[in-house]
């Protein structure tokens, strides 16, 4: 039945600087298939995804489409081939109207020297959006000035238009209400029946499973299994994911919760734009997991407690040996005893040019310096030595370019520079995020060892379910801005609710 | 539905206010310079000085929309100005040559300027400023051989001075308006500019080049630059040598309307936003002269002032780092 | 083979090569001329303002911003210095002009922090403004330097001064968390934000700071000159930044950035410009050459920095 298949992919390697994203990839596509590509962050689903739609070139392999070698060199290439995606490398632009945003590349047909038709080319976006049932998305207005959810549809309707014979979606569900959500599960099943086929890419394991006529689970680069809808057994698949041969000592083993009683951080009523009054209280010694969907404003928690986001009302307290403090900027909270941990490492975080050493050393400068401002260059060296050794940072040299380390190792420094410090509490937003499983491991470990040993508090953020439940004392779920449960490690924590509360 | 609606409203009600407040700091003006503001020789004398930095602002909308700062322009401007004069008058070519010398010249600056700053992946403000360097040295060098050839540093133009005179500079304004806003809302290069502008990134990967979209928007912008030219000589006579990056200070008042426009983007769009905000500047230093502050000093501190605020009105919503 | 060549960092050299094949340059074409002990002397003379005021900038330029108001504060912070001595006393020149730079350089940092106004643009019009106050000022007043502040015109003393100034500040910027601070906004101004730093704060001292040295600078400029004048400091914004680019002092800030870069790129630039005056070029010639170097210097450095980094890259991949 070698006709059917409509995507082959042999041996696809990809490498960013050290980092190897996709190891020797092997992937077979069937038409009127829907495919779910499943894995933990950082397994190289996003990077095989964008390497079929042209976003990224493969270092090494081949890929052959309806059997012909196809090698899209943009996404441009990827669309003529019949290979259209909504992915998050690709946004809109805010600054052109919608109809511009929904041809753009595909100009052409509506172009006369260089002279584009703005007549034909709305009501050509108007004919598609209301072919999918979207018609009260406008045409005219700058893309800036729509919803978030609005900009993902007409991102939708825009791969759509081309008629291809492969949609790649890639966490397109998260950003979608309920009704939209049904309105495209109705598209997605409408589109393979006409024989095309569906990459997609879904945080919502219930939601693969339930979609997906297959699924390929990828873990460090490789895709190690492909299973069909009736073999799909979500505890098998959880295993493979996560590759539990190092299970033993992944997570915490043991089954209660525990903190000292003493409180380090208060969070009363908090309110921004993105949160409707959370109120929590963080203890020592204690590993307090926040879950739920990457939009239910996770995220916007750790940042606003950290001085962030604008806060509408409520407040944050610290409580240290130095008596209570409320937060009101950033440096209430580092000049308190307290830490926080960018999901977003490279940009966020560290200096990917600067040296190792400077990255360790510059949240710890203020608080090094002696008389006259002056901070030892010996000191400063050792500081960093004495981190590259307590953390196992492997490295050549301290004085080398943190972009010449690989993504765990990375996450590693930008940990250290902070848990060398005296600190109270620590807020982690997805600390495992783009790291292999050795340092995901050690990570893990590390935390225990400072909340239980160091008895300091933690505030893991994370949209991994199994890493929260997992390590956490306790979990606070959220959903749409609000806390809509909090469970005990007492209780044992069990899946079906946590989701419940999240969705 | 509703949310159509809201959004319409929205931009209706944002587009009434910004012309009610446009009107009433021209009423303000009026009053501030008991009436001499509306006389009809100050209307005119007002829109005349409103004809060049529009015409730069509307060049710059093809330059620096697609993320490109290019300091050059001035430099540029009065080594064009100077080429088309000498075409015109001195090889007594007329307009034909004014035209042809303008344009061809300041389009070659521009795309030299840009081009180093592209290709050597430079940031293209240092681009400009060195190429600013070189442009004044170059009319420099001009001016000393006229000089020495003829005995005055720079030609006056006597005939073909149309462009600078009340009917035709104005025309011109507003033609260049109408190019402008058909070119930045009905063409490919159009939309590629901004698009690129937006994020690069993203605009590069649905299929916009962008060095040549780039390089073909500095084309359009230095041709308007070259008609900007064109009428700055026709108005002023001459145009003489300045060293030292002297000349940048020529495009101030361009670089503030130019950065007032990209603030009304969402209000007016940006080619409106020039055509309004050259009219405006022009207007407030008109208002200032009534006012008595000399120009050269006190105007000049204000132009500065007033290039800051534009700038800091551009950012008031903006995020991200700025270095 | 590979070891030996592992420390090598292309950045650092730069600025002696090109120093070097200036010097050698201007030694060639001149015939020896510019080594003459009054030449030297002229140069070092004429160096020191440009020192002064580059180092002030070399705060906002390792923020991967630029201050280029210098040429304007060094005018009008000289002319209140010599206001200062005239009518209040001869001390009172140097707090005057200090006051006066600082003041301008808080000005600056705090639209460009505050109001993420980009710096060059801020600094550009600042350029404009504070040139029109002074010409405004020197409409109406001529101000002509008294023998006491000529004896301030002094090669020791100007050396001895300066000195101080670059080995004060020279601390400040290496030795610091606020240097550090500096050099690592150049780097990831965002994660700096993320460290709990105030990167506005940093920026304002940053700019105030380079606001003050150009006004230091200023008393020299104005003690050399004899007196006040309108066009005093025009264009040393331009030919500070010259000296830095020609030292690959990078242009977006960072690590790269470093005092003694700048120490070499002022002499560079000085080699060149004496070259250029002693081989009898006009003014205009001089300018464009200066234009032509800049240009070619940026993309130098680039290049250089560029492969330099490809090479870390692929020795670290080989490594793994």
């Amino acid at each position: 039945m070698a006709d059917k298949v409509i995507l082959q992919i042999d041996k696809l390697n990809k490498w960013y600087g050290v980092t190897h994203a996709n190891a020797d990839v092997d992937f077979q596509l069937k038409r009127g298939e829907i495919r779910g590509l499943i894995g933990e962050n950082g397994s190289g689903k996003s990077t095989l995804t964008s390497q079929i739609c042209g976003i990224q070139i493969p270092t090494s392999g081949r890929m052959f489409l309806n059997g012909k070698e196809y090698a899209p060199k943009s996404p441009i290439d990827a669309n003529n081939c019949k290979v259209a995606m909504v992915v998050q490398e690709l946004g809109v632009l805010g600054t052109l109207p919608v109809s511009v945003n929904m041809f753009m590349g595909h100009t052409k047909q509506f172009t006369k020297y260089g002279i584009l038709n703005v007549r034909t080319m709305e009501k050509a976006a108007s004919d598609i959006l209301e072919k999918y049932g979207f018609e009260n998305i406008p045409l005219k207005v700058l893309t800036q000035d729509l919803s978030i959810e609005q900009r993902k549809l007409v991102e939708l309707v825009k791969a759509l238009s081309i008629e291809p014979d492969i949609l790649v979606l890639d966490e397109i569900t998260q950003a979608l209400s309920h009704d939209n959500r049904q309105k495209l599960y109705k598209i997605m099943s409408d589109f393979v029946k006409n024989g095309h086929s569906i990459i997609m890419i879904s945080h919502d394991l219930e939601e693969t499973l339930e979609l997906c006529d297959s699924i390929t689970v990828l873990r460090d680069g490789s895709a190690v299994m492909t299973v069909e809808k009736k073999e799909f057994n979500l505890d098998e698949l959880k295993r493979v994911m996560i590759g539990r041969e190092v299970s033993a000592h992944y997570y915490r083993e043991d089954k209660k919760a525990s903190n000292s009683g003493e409180l380090v951080l208060s969070v009363k009523e908090l309110t921004t734009d993105k949160l409707q009054s959370i109120s929590f209280d963080l203890f020592r010694g204690e590993i307090l997991g926040v879950c739920g969907l990457s939009d239910g404003g996770i995220h916007d928690l750790g940042r606003a407690i950290y001085g962030k986001e604008h806060i509408r009302s409520g407040e944050i307290l610290i409580y240290s040996k130095d008596g209570v403090k409320a937060v009101k900027r950033t440096k209430d909270i580092t000049g308190n005893h307290g830490a926080y941990l960018s999901k977003d490492r490279d940009s966020e975080g560290l200096m990917l040019q600067a040296k190792i050493s400077t990255n360790i050393q510059i949240p710890s400068l203020s608080k090094m310096a002696s008389s006259c401002w002056f901070v030892s260059p010996r000191k400063l060296k050792k500081l960093a030595d004495d981190a590259k050794k307590r953390f196992e940072i492997k490295c050549v040299s301290v004085d080398a370019p943190v972009n010449s380390m690989s993504g765990g190792n990375k996450q590693k420094v930008n940990l250290s520079r902070w848990l060398i410090q005296d600190l109270d509490f620590i807020i982690l937003d997805c600390p495992t995020r783009g790291v292999d499983i050795g340092v995901k491991a050690y990570i893990y470990n590390l935390l225990e060892k400072e909340a239980k040993e160091r008895k300091r508090a933690i505030l893991l953020i994370s949209d991994e379910l199994p890493e929260v439940m997992g390590m956490s004392d306790r979990v606070l779920i959220m959903k749409d801005g609000k806390v809509s449960g909090m469970l005990s490690r007492d209780e044992g924590f069990a899946e079906e609710k946590i989701v419940e509360a999240m969705i | 539905m509703a949310e159509k609606s809201s959004i319409k409203n929205k931009r209706w009600f944002k587009m009434a206010v910004f012309y009610v407040c446009y009107a009433l700091l021209f009423v303000l003006a009026n009053v501030l310079t008991g009436n001499r503001f509306f006389s009809t020789t100050n209307i005119i004398s007002t829109v005349s000085h409103a004809v060049f930095p529009g015409l730069v602002g509307f060049g710059m909308v093809f330059i620096m929309t697609g993320g490109i700062v290019d300091l050059s322009i001035g430099a540029t401007v009065i080594l064009a100005g100077n080429v088309g004069a000498y075409l015109s008058a001195e090889l007594g070519l007329g307009y034909a040559g004014l035209i042809a010398g303008c344009l061809i010249c300041a389009a070659c600056c521009e795309l030299l300027t840009v081009t180093i700053g592209l290709k050597a992946r430079i940031p293209s403000w240092i681009a400009g400023l060195g190429m600013t360097l070189v442009y004044e040295a170059v009319m420099g060098m001009y001016s000393e051989w006229m000089s020495k050839t003829q005995g005055t540093a720079v030609l006056e133009m006597g005939a073909s001075r149309g462009f600078g005179r009340i009917p035709g500079m104005i025309i011109v304004w507003l033609a260049g308006f109408a190019v402008c806003y058909f070119l930045y809302n009905y063409t490919s290069i159009g939309m590629n500019i901004r698009a690129l502008g937006c994020n690069a990134g993203v605009a590069g990967a649905m299929g916009v080049k962008k060095d040549k979209s780039l390089l073909i928007g500095t084309l359009i912008g230095g041709l308007f630059i070259g008609v900007a030219a064109m009428c700055y000589i026709s108005f002023n006579g001459h145009l003489t040598a300045v060293t030292g990056m002297n000349s940048v200070s020529q495009i101030f008042k361009s670089l503030a309307v130019f950065l007032l426009a990209t603030s009304f983007e969402s209000i007016i769009g940006v080619p409106a936003g020039v055509l309004f905000g050259s009219l405006l500047i022009a207007g407030l230093f008109n208002c200032l002269t009534l006012l008595g502050v000399p120009s050269g000093t006190g105007q000049d501190i204000l132009l500065g002032v007033i290039v800051i605020l534009c700038g800091v009105i551009s950012k008031l919503n903006y995020k991200g780092v700025s270095k | 083979m590979k070891k030996s060549k592992k420390n090598i960092d292309i950045g650092a050299v730069m600025p002696l090569i090109i120093f070097f094949v200036i010097t050698l340059a201007a030694v060639i074409l001149t015939g020896g001329q510019v080594f003459a002990v009054n030449n030297i002397l002229n140069i070092i003379n004429q160096a020191v303002p440009y020192l002064l005021a580059g180092v002030g900038m070399i705060f906002a330029v390792a923020m991967g911003g630029t201050d280029i108001t210098c040429g304007s504060i060094i005018g009008l912070a000289g002319t209140a210095g010599a206001y200062a001595a005239l009518n209040i006393g001869f001390w009172a020149m140097f707090p005057a002009a200090i006051l006066v730079g600082a003041a301008v350089g808080l000005l600056n940092g705090i639209v460009i922090s505050k109001f993420k106004v980009p710096s060059f643009m801020c600094t550009l019009a600042m350029l404009l403004a504070i040139r029109a106050v002074l010409n405004w000022w020197l409409q109406s007043q001529v101000f002509i330097c008294n023998e006491q502040m000529l004896k301030l015109d002094n090669l020791g003393i100007k050396l001895l001064i300066a000195l101080v100034v670059l080995i004060i500040f020279g601390y400040i910027f290496r030795f610091t968390p606020f240097g550090e601070y500096t050099r690592a906004i150049g780097e990831n101004e965002l994660a700096m934000e993320f460290t709990g730093t105030s990167v506005s704060l940093v920026k304002i001292v940053a700019y105030t700071l380079s606001g003050l040295l150009a006004g230091i600078a200023g008393i020299f400029v104005v003690v050399r000159l004899g007196g006040a004048s309108n066009t005093m400091g025009a264009g040393v914004e331009m030919k500070v930044m010259l000296c830095m680019f020609l030292a690959s002092i990078p242009v977006q800030g960072g690590s790269g950035t470093r005092i003694y870069k700048l120490i070499i790129g002022v002499m560079t630039y000085f080699m060149l410009d004496n070259g250029l005056t002693l081989l009898g070029g006009t003014s205009n010639v001089n300018q464009l050459i200066r234009g032509v170097i800049l240009i070619l210097a940026l993309i130098i450095t680039r290049v250089a920095i560029e492969k330099n980094e490809m090479r870390n890259i692929k020795r670290a991949a080989a490594e793994n």
